[in-house]
């Protein structure tokens, strides 16, 4: 199967660097939220080539649903061997941290595709919106297996 | 990190704290509606002007699917057409314009004397008398016509096109025509058994769609029914789990409507007092088999007719697979009773429940307690801020190929059933 | 032939016979509202309930090779499927019912599931512990699903025994979960696995459960706490649906586009037409070479109905197949007397019970149906759907047929409870 990404080797420095430091909270690649003020439709979802590289996912919306009890993420695969971890692996399930609260979500349903993922497909993980931390205008972290994606807006 | 984000952060946590204070100290009473929830009436008090136009939805695969839906006052395009609130006896009015490339028209099945543009809204013929359409039409490229009527009978309607009509409703010209009783507007109809709790009124339309049609007709290629295949199912014009985004979601512009029930536990001491009423509409070809996880309905009218006829006793039934045919509606009585009081120390539940670590928990949702209202046993690390503790139970066709999309479980027809404790949910 | 509508239940099951001194549940009274039909239920502050006894039952869940009729024209390559040992020639997931067993020996079933799901049967006001055990799919040891068990129907459900794992929990290989209930309603059930649903349940993870009611106390059987349900026999008529390719393909390691779904084999309690006409056979048993109880012990339920003459039979219909079905019996009327798992009374008391010639059953349905034996002779149960009348698209009958066996009166003993 194609691989839709190279990893540069860069990348890969990076995200070695990365792993060898304290693992999260520094490797927002392209950080948005340059502002005090709360996430709206309109602020720009980061993306992390160290996580594209690694997990081989881009993360492209975080929605809170289900009158606030559910956290909506949602990411496209970019590399269907690497994404299978996502929902493969039960102990790699991304977390969610809220940036202002620091609650952790980690209790997902996912959308399961018969055991493989669809290259460029989009796929979904459901928080459990644990008492309600993460709140629409929130902004939370997203880790998977070590990489963080700071500052995704929650809508 | 900087200091103005730590600051920021310590801002929100003082607001957040005492939202909760505040949220503790009056929890929301019963009837309360909430934002983006339940049935979503388009306004316009009986008078509606919506335009028939070519656009697209979404699907949680990440598919973009070209469809025909409406434009209205309210939404730039949306699929499903509006969903029409009316009131027996009093006088409905859809003007309806028409920007696709074919002529369109709206039936109203169920309506009395449906007038067009002044005149009895019958089926066209050509010239050889062959039906070209179940009602007078807006024409192709701008064209109007304007439908007039005055409901007599309070229930759940479908309208639709009456034109080319396999295509049409393909490719998404239906909705819901709500009509209430002129008694009250919290009751499905004349009989007071059928009142249900006020902002507990859910609406499930089911419809589907085989991209390969709406691709056919988005390129101006004949449509091919004989390879008719359906790949995505929706509610209320939305794929699972969009189903359980709110009404009018930021990010599903062109699928305004949610379909999340969203209850609580009837009981004397507090919660509902009434049953959530769900009215279901059934625009696919096939009979749909809906099945409510968490309790039996209780199906109290079909095709908007109650089950109830005077003299004749009541012949509502109970259905923990609610039964849809074709083009047909079904109104359900949907209550939740917390049976058995589970209490993690005065009426624990009666088994070991296995260790966590024994249990898949990612992967799937869990509050880390089986008790309603309560969420314990958290791991190291987990800040708990409040409590809620509330259920999710799905609600989905049972025909599972149904419950898909485009054949990934967890998805299509499906929609979730919120029961929250009995004192409401803190303010979120 | 003898009735075997209890044979393949666990000895421990079999125990209901010893129901003690219920109390005599009184027949539906009229109540005014749609909402009220368990109110007084809800309304006790406290618990009160008293389980009359309680029931426990060991489920395992894992894979296993079925046997369609092997009349049935070949679809290279998904049916009879080339990997299939000998007698078989379908892959299937299922549950096994392991209750009493030895450790050693519930896990040497790992890889011999069946098909329909063993039939659990209740009481109502019992206490009910099921255990859940996933033994692995030994045809897959690369795929780590779950299992879960899913009271289908069961009102006022928790999630956490609910069976759905996004909404819950579901049970790893080599782990174990017990499922609590105490069913407060009589009538008939149904419960799969709800883990990739769409998946375990087409392969096979599917099945029936009873609960009977408390006016059984008084010695006779009724479908639900009302006179006007008394019956003589019951019988399953679990109906389900397989589609070959999709099993083939979970065999061998592939993908199934579920969003075209086409059925080959339309089922009887696990079985096409003519296998539904053999007997009832019991998975732990080794029987001859050849033998039709060796072909067939993975899908062990018979579809038989015997009866004497004016006998009230019950049929138990339900279906978790993807379709509709229309069952009918060959010119004698059906008295349909409860729908999924609710008497078919108004909320007033009303009777909406009916009778039929044909009753249409969807996916996820149940159906209470009675009817009295007519005279001695053989009368042919089938779908009137007769796209499912075939096998895999081949000529002659198959699918969902059966017969009913009418002695005349007096020859059958009465059937054991
Ligand atoms: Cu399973
Ligand atoms: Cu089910």
């Amino acid at each position: 199967m194609n691989s839709m990404i190279t990893m540069s080797p860069r990348a890969i420095a990076l995200g070695a660097v990365v792993a060898l430091a304290t693992g999260a909270l520094l490797v927002s690649s392209v950080a948005t939220r340059q502002d005090v003020h709360a996430a709206d439709s309109n602020t720009a979802v980061p993306t992390s080539r160290v996580m594209e590289a690694t997990a081989g996912i881009r993360v492209l919306s975080a929605h809170s649903v289900g009158d606030g009890g559910i956290i909506d993420l949602r990411y496209q695969v970019l590399d269907a061997n690497k994404a299978s971890i996502v929902e493969g692996d039960v102990t790699k399930t991304p977390q969610i941290t809220d940036v202002d609260s620091g609650a952790v979500l980690h209790d997902t349903a996912a959308m399961r595709h018969g055991h493989a993922m669809r290259p460029a497909g989009e796929y979904f993980l459901l928080y459990y919106n644990q008492g309600g931390s993460v709140k629409p205008g929130d902004f939370i972290n997203v880790s998977i297996d070590g990489v963080t994606l700071n500052d995704v807006p929650v809508t | 990190m900087n200091l103005r984000r730590l600051l920021a952060g310590g801002l929100s946590l003082t607001v957040l704290t005492g939202a909760l204070f505040a949220a503790a100290a009056s929890p929301s009473s019963g009837a309360t509606p909430i934002a983006g929830e339940g049935i979503m009436c388009e306004p316009g008090n009986g008078s509606y002007t919506m335009t028939a136009a070519a656009g697209r939805m979404t699907l949680p695969d990440g598919n973009t699917i070209y469809t025909w839906g409406y434009h209205t006052p309210t939404h730039d395009f949306q699929n499903t057409a509006p969903t029409l609130c009316v009131t027996v006896g009093t006088p409905v009015r859809v003007a309806l314009t028409n920007n696709l490339t074919a002529d369109t028209s709206l039936m109203f099945p169920g309506m009395p004397n449906v007038q067009a543009d002044g005149v009895e809204s019958a089926p066209l013929s050509d010239a050889t008398g062959r039906v070209t359409s179940l009602a007078p039409i807006a024409p192709a490229n701008g064209g109007t016509v304007t439908y007039t009527f005055t409901p007599n009978k309070p229930g759940t309607y479908l309208y639709e096109s009456g034109t080319d009509v396999n295509t049409q409703i393909e490719m998404g010209l239906y909705g819901a025509l709500i009509v209430r009783p002129a008694a009250s507007a919290t009751q499905a109809y004349d009989d007071p058994r059928t009142a249900f709790e006020p902002n507990r009124e859910f609406l499930h339309v089911l419809s589907q769609v085989d991209p390969q049609i709406h691709s056919d007709v988005e390129l101006g290629k004949p449509v091919d029914w004989s390879t008719y295949s359906p790949k995505y199912f929706l509610l209320n014009g939305r794929s699972a789990p969009d189903t359980v985004s709110p009404n009018d979601a930021a990010w599903l512009p062109y699928q305004p409507y949610g379909s999340m029930v969203h209850v609580r536990p009837q009981d004397p001491n507090g919660g509902d007092t009434l049953p959530a009423l769900v009215r279901y509409i059934n625009v696919m070809n096939t009979d749909a088999a809906f099945h409510p996880h968490g309790n039996t309905e209780r199906v109290i009218a079909e095709d908007a007719a109650p089950l109830d006829s005077a003299g004749s006793g009541d012949s509502s039934y109970g259905s923990f697979l609610v039964d849809v045919g074709a083009s047909r509606t079904v109104d359900a009585m949907f209550t939740w009773y917390d049976v058995e009081k589970y209490d993690p120390v005065s009426n624990p539940i009666p088994v070991a429940l296995s260790p966590f670590q024994d249990i898949i928990l990612k992967g799937t949702w869990y509050a880390m307690s089986p008790y309603l209202g309560l969420q314990q046993n958290l791991p190291a690390g987990i800040t708990q801020f409040n409590q809620c503790g509330e259920y999710y139970h799905m609600a989905h066709n049972h025909a599972l190929d149904k419950a898909t999309n485009y054949g990934a479980t967890f998805g299509g027809q499906m929609t979730l059933i919120r029961i929250d404790p009995l004192n409401g949910c803190p303010a979120k | 032939m003898t009735d075997d509508t209890t044979s393949s239940v666990s000895p421990l099951l079999s125990r209901r016979n010893f129901l003690r001194a219920g109390v005599l549940g009184a027949a539906g009274t009229g109540v005014a509202m749609y909402a009220s039909k368990q109110a007084p239920r809800a309304a006790a502050a406290a618990p009160t309930f008293v389980p009359t006894k309680t029931d426990e039952v060991h489920l395992v869940g894992t894979d296993g090779w079925v046997s369609m009729p092997t009349s049935a024209p070949p679809v290279d390559p998904y049916w009879p499927d080339s990997y299939a040992p000998n007698p078989y020639n379908m892959y299937v997931f299922g549950f096994r019912n392991v209750t009493g067993l030895s450790d050693a020996q519930v896990i040497a079933q790992r890889g011999l599931a069946q098909i329909s799901a063993p039939i659990l049967a209740f009481d109502e006001g019992s206490e009910v512990k099921i255990s859940l055990t996933n033994l692995g799919l030994s045809q897959r040891p690369d795929l780590v699903d779950g299992h879960t068990m899913h009271w289908h129907g069961f009102n006022n459900a928790i999630p956490i025994f609910d069976g759905v794992p996004e909404m819950s929990a579901s049970v790893p290989i080599g782990k174990t979960m017990i499922y609590y209930y105490r069913p407060h309603d009589a009538g008939t059930f149904m419960y799969h696995c709800h883990f990739e649903d769409v998946e375990h349940v087409q392969m096979g993870m599917n099945g029936l459960i009873y609960v009977r009611p408390k006016m059984n106390a008084d010695g006779n059987r009724y479908v639900y706490n009302d006179a006007r349900t008394k019956y003589d026999r019951e019988f399953p008529l679990y109906l389900s649906e397989v589609q070959p390719e999709s099993h083939w393909r979970d065999a061998h390691i592939q993908i199934t586009d579920w969003a075209s779904y086409d059925p080959g084999f339309s089922l009887f309690n696990g079985r096409a037409y003519p296998d539904t006409l053999e007997g009832t056979f019991d998975p732990m048993t080794v029987y001859p070479a050849g033998s039709q109880g060796e072909r067939l012990r993975y899908q062990p339920r018979g579809s038989v109905i015997t009866a004497n003459a004016g006998e009230t039979i019950l049929l138990r219909i339900a279906s978790l197949g993807y379709i509709r079905h229309t069952i009918t019996l060959d010119g004698v009327p059906l008295h349909v007397v409860g729908a999924d798992a609710t008497q078919l009374i108004g909320a007033d008391g009303h009777d909406n019970s009916y009778i039929t010639n044909s009753v249409a059953v969807g996916p996820g349905e149940s159906r209470d149906v009675l009817f009295t034996a007519p005279a001695p002779g053989t009368y042919k149960l089938y779908d009137r759907n007769f796209s499912n009348l075939s096998n895999d698209g081949g000529g002659g009958y198959g699918g969902m047929l059966t017969e009913i066996r009418v002695s005349a009166p007096g020859t059958l003993p009465a059937q054991a409870r």
